[in-house]
């Protein structure tokens, strides 16, 4: 207040402009609230409507106020809200991946069934108890090499089927590497354009949002967190290596070195190993490296414990030409596994005798027969434990899922809350900004006809 | 907390959504008529279910064996069966020879008819089932026993003594084939004797060969047929308990993997309504704002 202001005539329509203008610039946020009602990741804005400076009055107490202006239009948005959404985000994320592994691993081994592993173990073994009920019959000699065939199609089936599905997920793991690349890059732009506009004092609102927006889907694919400069800029950490400062970007890299030629995920500046604690590349990671592996493993020592268990008993006895000293199985593992070639040319070469010429003899059927019940975990029970625990697992991991999803609904609740459009709120507001314009162009009007009587109407004496 | 437009959709959508789903799963379980389709959808109970299924295919292997392993016993029965009313024609032969006031000739048409029943008696010890010699050992592809040439004195054993192992319960392993050697040679050596003592008109060698000798073999073939009888008697009771078994575990299986109707189709019903009453919710929450008032 350096010198006492003077009150003028014109200082009314001074005021009354600057009513106008606000409550103008009060409609004009509304139209863009309603504008953007259904706009992902937009945060009502507000314009923070304040009085401007009063004026002294000379010789008078007091003051006399001057009217409104407009200090800053504002963003609703609670950043701590945004830590926690995107934090559960990044688990619901990682959840879905592992559900939708675990998913597919059933559909593969397809549980309980007529036409299961495990139903062609049963079937398998009790082609041998038939051949023991008959040990001299062709027909049932044919019929355990084609049971033996079709188990070790099925197991084939399943083995290549999860590796085909590890295969899927170390491809899916290379398009989210780019995915976040991109999305980084993006966060690096919008972090100069938002630095350049609020250099200047005004809150780049609508880049904040499409920044929040990307940031969100980055930290669906990987958690990251996130620490802003006083510039307005953002920084973006993986774990603890920065994946964005300021304007610049450290893309990630997928690299062939992990096991099998499998893709690793290192940042590109100094090849270290990018820290993902969740988030759909952690599950993809994990579902690749963890619960796929686990599976395709136990499958596989099913496979193999059938080659040994039922080549030692089968070597042992005696086709009805009389040799010995043939495998039943050739392979090594669930994978590999099939019915010796040899046998399957001519199946009376199957032994089911433990000593040469003897027709009824059925020993070594039998013992192969009786495996189910000599072997600790007998193939059925290791298979049923397989199937058992993916069911288990499956099961957790739907209910994981669930629940995060469930965290994830509130948040983005408590998120709407926050920043959503209210059209209620909206119609309030449109009403209050044109009632208050209409008032301040009544006030013109008054003083409008005011000034009119003094300039056109006084002093005309003599005129 | 403030609500705006887009959280009661979204709300909305999520609740259809989650009744949708529920409905759905709902009217698959009525539909497929398993309650468990995947092993997420109850992996404790789907390990039962797989434990009694393996349990209920090896009820059902242990019935098939023995249904197999009867129908060999009982072929046996009949072959012993045939062997005794041998031994028994051959006894009566043996007791017209005895009779002091036959003529030589009349004796050695007698031996004459006692070859023939010693030949019918190595045809029936040769007898087979599907293809197989019931009584030699393991050696099933060959006849087991062969008379020397004729007139024959001498019987000889082709086979061996193998016995045929068949597993009728879990760990029970039962032998299913008679040993023809152990059966057969007494009647053998009797008929020759009693045929020899014919043809010599030796009286007390035809009760010595033909009486004392065929009733020792006689008891040797009733022993065998008792065997086989016990057997077959057994073989039943475990076939009707392993059959019982297979049942039971059916059933239990069953009420595990398949859908109850009467607690699927009101769970169905529920979640339907459920549904409806979300979708009528939803189109009266979804209309109107202030904006309709304002004027």
């Amino acid at each position: 207040m350096d010198d006492p202001p003077v009150t003028g005539g014109f200082m009314g329509l001074e005021t009354a402009l600057r009513a106008l203008q606000s409550q103008q610039a009060g409609i004009d946020v509304t139209s863009h609230n309603v504008a953007n009602a259904n706009t992902p990741g937009f945060s009502r804005q507000s314009a923070e409507l304040v009085a401007t400076r009063a004026l002294d009055v000379v010789g008078a107490a007091g003051q006399i106020g001057t009217g409104v202006t407009v200090t800053r239009y504002q963003r609703a948005r609670d950043a701590f809200l945004d830590v926690q959404y995107r934090l559960q985000d990044a688990r619901l994320h990682q959840a879905r991946v592992t559900q939708d592994t675990l998913d597919q691993v059933e559909t593969i081994l397809n549980e309980p069934s007529a036409s299961g592993i495990s139903s062609l173990l049963d079937r398998f073994f009790d082609s041998w108890a038939t051949l023991a009920d008959n040990p001299s019959d062709l027909t049932a000699r044919a019929a355990v090499v084609q049971q033996a065939a079709s188990m070790a199609a099925a197991l084939n089936g399943a083995a290549s089927a999860l590796t085909v599905l590890q295969g899927q997920l170390d491809s899916s793991v290379n398009l989210r590497v780019t995915e976040v690349n991109d999305l980084a890059k993006q966060i690096a732009s919008l972090n100069q354009q938002i630095v350049q506009t609020e250099i200047f004092g005004q809150a780049a609102n609508d880049l904040r949002d499409r920044r929040d927006l990307v940031i969100d889907r980055l930290s669906g694919l990987a958690h990251v967190t996130t620490t802003e400069a006083a510039s307005g800029s953002v920084d973006i950490f993986i774990g603890a290596h920065a994946l964005v400062s300021g304007i610049n970007t450290d893309p990630l890299a997928t690299t062939p070195t992990g096991p099998g030629g499998s893709f690793e995920v290192r940042f590109s500046s100094d090849n270290s190993l990018a820290t993902i604690a969740s988030g759909e590349l952690r599950g993809l990671l994990d579902a690749r490296d963890v619960n796929l592996p686990s599976y395709l493993s136990r499958l596989n020592a099913i496979g193999s414990s059938l080659i040994t268990t039922v080549n030692q008993v089968h070597a042992a006895g005696y086709g009805t030409d009389g040799n010995t000293g043939r495998d039943f199985f050739v392979g090594t593992d669930a994978a590999t596994i099939a019915v010796n070639p040899v046998l399957v040319a001519d199946p009376r070469l199957v032994a089911a005798a433990d000593a040469p010429a003897q027709p009824g003899n059925n020993a070594v059927a039998l013992a192969v027969a009786q495996l189910h019940e000599t072997l600790s975990p007998s193939p059925e029970d290791a298979y049923a434990a397989l199937v058992t625990s993916l069911g288990i697992d499956g099961r957790s991991s739907r209910d994981l899922a669930d629940n995060q999803q469930l965290m994830v609904n509130l948040l983005s609740q408590r998120r709407q809350s926050v920043s959503g459009v209210s059209l209620d709120q909206e119609a309030v507001d449109l009403t209050r900004y044109q009632r208050a314009y209409q008032a301040a162009a009544r006030v013109i009007t008054a003083l409008d006809e005011m000034l009119d009587k003094l300039i056109n109407d006084t002093g005309i004496v003599g005129r | 907390m403030r609500v705006t437009e887009r959280m009661m959709t979204d709300t909305v959508l999520q609740n259809i959504s989650a009744n949708l789903a529920r409905m759905q799963a709902a009217q698959n379980e009525v539909s497929s008529g398993q309650r468990i389709r995947r092993p997420s959808d109850d992996p404790v109970d789907l390990a039962q279910a797989l434990g009694y299924q393996s349990a209920i295919a090896r009820a059902d292997r242990y019935v098939n064996t023995i249904d197999t392993a009867t129908a060999w016993l009982n072929a046996t029965d009949a072959a012993l069966g045939s062997t005794t009313d041998l031994l028994v024609n051959a006894r009566q032969l043996a007791v017209q020879g005895a009779n002091d006031t036959l003529s030589s000739d009349q004796r050695a048409v007698l031996a004459k008819q006692v070859d023939q029943i010693l030949e019918q008696l190595v045809s029936t010890a040769n007898s087979s089932f599907q293809g197989q010699r019931l009584f030699a050992g393991l050696k099933t592809d060959v006849d087991p026993f062969a008379l020397t040439a004729g007139p024959p004195t001498t019987v000889t054993y082709n086979g061996d003594s193998g016995s045929m192992g068949r597993e009728i319960q879990t760990g029970t392993v039962v032998d299913i084939n008679t040993q023809g050697n152990a059966v057969f040679p007494a009647g053998f050596n009797a008929l020759i004797g009693l045929r020899e003592s014919l043809l010599a008109d030796d009286v007390s060698g035809i009760r010595a060969n033909g009486l004392t000798a065929l009733d020792s073999a006689m008891s040797d073939v009733a022993e065998a047929q008792t065997e086989v009888g016990a057997r077959v008697n057994r073989f039943q009771a475990v076939r009707d308990q392993q059959d019982q078994l297979r049942q039971s575990l059916t059933v239990l299986k069953g009420k595990l993997t398949d859908t109850d109707y009467a607690q699927a189709i009101t769970n169905f019903s529920a979640q339907e309504t459920v549904y409806q009453a979300s979708l009528a919710a939803a189109a009266r929450t979804l209309q109107g704002s202030l904006f309709d008032f304002l004027r």
